[in-house]
């Protein structure tokens, strides 16, 4: 009994000190928050990390610079680029592995079929920007059911 | 049989002590880089490792009392017996290691330990929760202990094995002196275990001596001209520690359940990660065949075109 009540006091501890190392590391700061400087820039963080992807001018990046859609030339995949932290995450998306689009007002809403990012969102310029990248992206979309 | 002490238990304070110097290293010199989240990420995965090392490890630890009996010598607890088994459990080590990058199904549990996009020294204890199901320990755990080296003696130098490996987890130290950088496995050697750079997949395996590595063709050096690129060649997108864990796990399953035949779902389980019957998913060959076809590219046009 001894031995679990040991075990639950040195796990207890274990998480808080977890928890103090996570607060000293936000207290400090000294990382920065990773941004897109433009679509171009994009696609070329997209072209390092998929070897082969080869961006197209067909691009968009959110507001806040943090999301960037990016196709690819000849339209095979779609291209992801997302901040994360002060780091970027990338996709190089089939039309299978898109779920959704949606547009409300200029917010464009995307659901991916992806357990470790099953979504992400751009606040685009205006309501008919991101109407016309739903539009796009649905007909991208579309090649995936005419394969079946 | 002697009295030993968990080194890991051991170890805790130190590691606790050397992430937050290198935290402060990180803060007032910018040569390390630490993000809250993906450090909360990290040491919760470090907590779920020792707690299902609790839970679970008792498997393993049956397994080992069950084989026990037949090891083919007595070994006993002499020193040397001690500094052969490190040696001999660093070997198995890379073989493991090895493994556990080429068969899917060991990858499923090992990627933990590589889906942190940063290389700092809270990334070393970035580690998987249900490493004992995956049953890796009978395959690479029986050898010593068949050989007749003590069970605790076996569990101690490798649990002194990975306390080792804690510290090669930065970015604050460069290339060491040529010697140890030769025989010993370096924060520069492990750097290039962590990176997605094509020319860096699936090399320096090592554990302590990277010897293993230069031995079995698979050692390649950092290059200055070649900064590393960290994480793994799908990047997550979470830092929810529960997600980190089971990401690769329901792939596998997901993949299985949709094979069409027996020996497609045995590729999907079994083979490396990233196969697929059609090729066309991207595993490290492929990655590396295309990143080499790239070079040649650059290096002599007339190929492109004469293809
Ligand atoms: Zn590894
Ligand atoms: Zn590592």
């Amino acid at each position: 009994m001894s031995e679990v009540i040991t075990l639950i006091i040195v796990i207890g501890a274990s998480a808080l000190a977890v928890g103090l190392l996570v607060a000293l590391n936000a207290f400090m700061g000294g990382w920065t928050r990773a941004r897109l400087s433009d679509v171009t820039a994009a696609g070329e963080r997209i072209g390092v990390d998929v070897l082969g992807f080869r961006p197209s001018p067909m691009a968009t990046l959110d507001a806040e610079r943090r999301t960037a859609l990016v196709f690819e030339q000849g339209g095979a995949r779609l291209g992801l680029a997302v901040c994360r932290g002060d780091k970027i995450t990338v996709r190089a998306l089939r039309p299978n592995e898109l779920v959704s689009a949606d547009a409300v007002g200029s917010e464009l809403g995307l659901r991916l079929d992806d357990y470790t990012l099953p979504q992400v969102s751009l606040r685009l310029g205006d309501p008919t920007q991101a109407q016309r990248w739903v539009d796009d992206i649905k007909a991208f979309m579309s090649q995936a059911d005419s394969k079946d | 049989m002697p009295n030993l002490p968990d080194p890991i238990f051991v170890a805790i304070p130190a590691f606790v002590i050397l992430v937050i110097a290198e935290m402060i290293y990180a803060r007032t010199s910018g040569g390390a880089r630490y993000e809250p989240r993906d450090t909360a990420a990290s040491l919760t995965m470090g907590l779920g490792n020792t707690i299902s090392g609790v839970l679970l490890g008792g498997i393993a630890v049956y397994w080992f009392t069950l084989i026990e009996p037949f090891g083919l010598f007595d070994i006993g607890w002499a020193w040397w017996a001690f500094a052969l088994a490190f040696l001999l459990d660093d070997l198995v080590y890379y073989w493991s290691h090895r493994f556990a990058h080429t068969v899917r199904w060991w990858w499923a549990d090992h990627v933990v330990h590589h889906s942190s996009q940063h290389y700092n020294l809270s990334t070393a204890l970035r580690q998987p929760w249900l490493s004992p199901l995956t049953l890796k320990f009978i395959v690479f755990g029986s050898w010593l202990v068949l050989l007749g080296f003590p069970p605790a003696m076996i569990a101690f130098v490798a649990a002194l094995n990975l306390v080792y490996q804690f510290w090669i987890h930065t970015e604050a130290i460069g290339k060491m002196w040529a010697p140890i950088e030769w025989i010993m496995n370096t924060p520069s050697h492990h750097r290039v275990h962590h990176a997605t750079n094509p020319r860096y997949l699936d090399r320096n395996y090592a554990g302590v001596f990277i010897i293993w590595d230069r031995l079995f063709g698979t050692f390649e050096a950092e290059r200055k001209d070649e900064p590393c690129r960290y994480g793994i060649v799908r990047n997550l997108g979470t830092f929810n520690p529960i997600k980190i864990c089971l990401h690769e796990w329901l792939a596998i399953i997901r993949d299985v359940r949709g094979s069409k035949s027996v020996s497609e779902a045995l590729g999907y389980w079994l083979g490396p990660p990233g196969w697929s019957p059609d090729g066309s998913r991207d595993s490290s060959k492929i990655l590396k065949a295309r990143w080499k076809a790239r070079q040649e590219e650059k290096s002599d046009p007339t190929k492109v075109a004469a293809e």
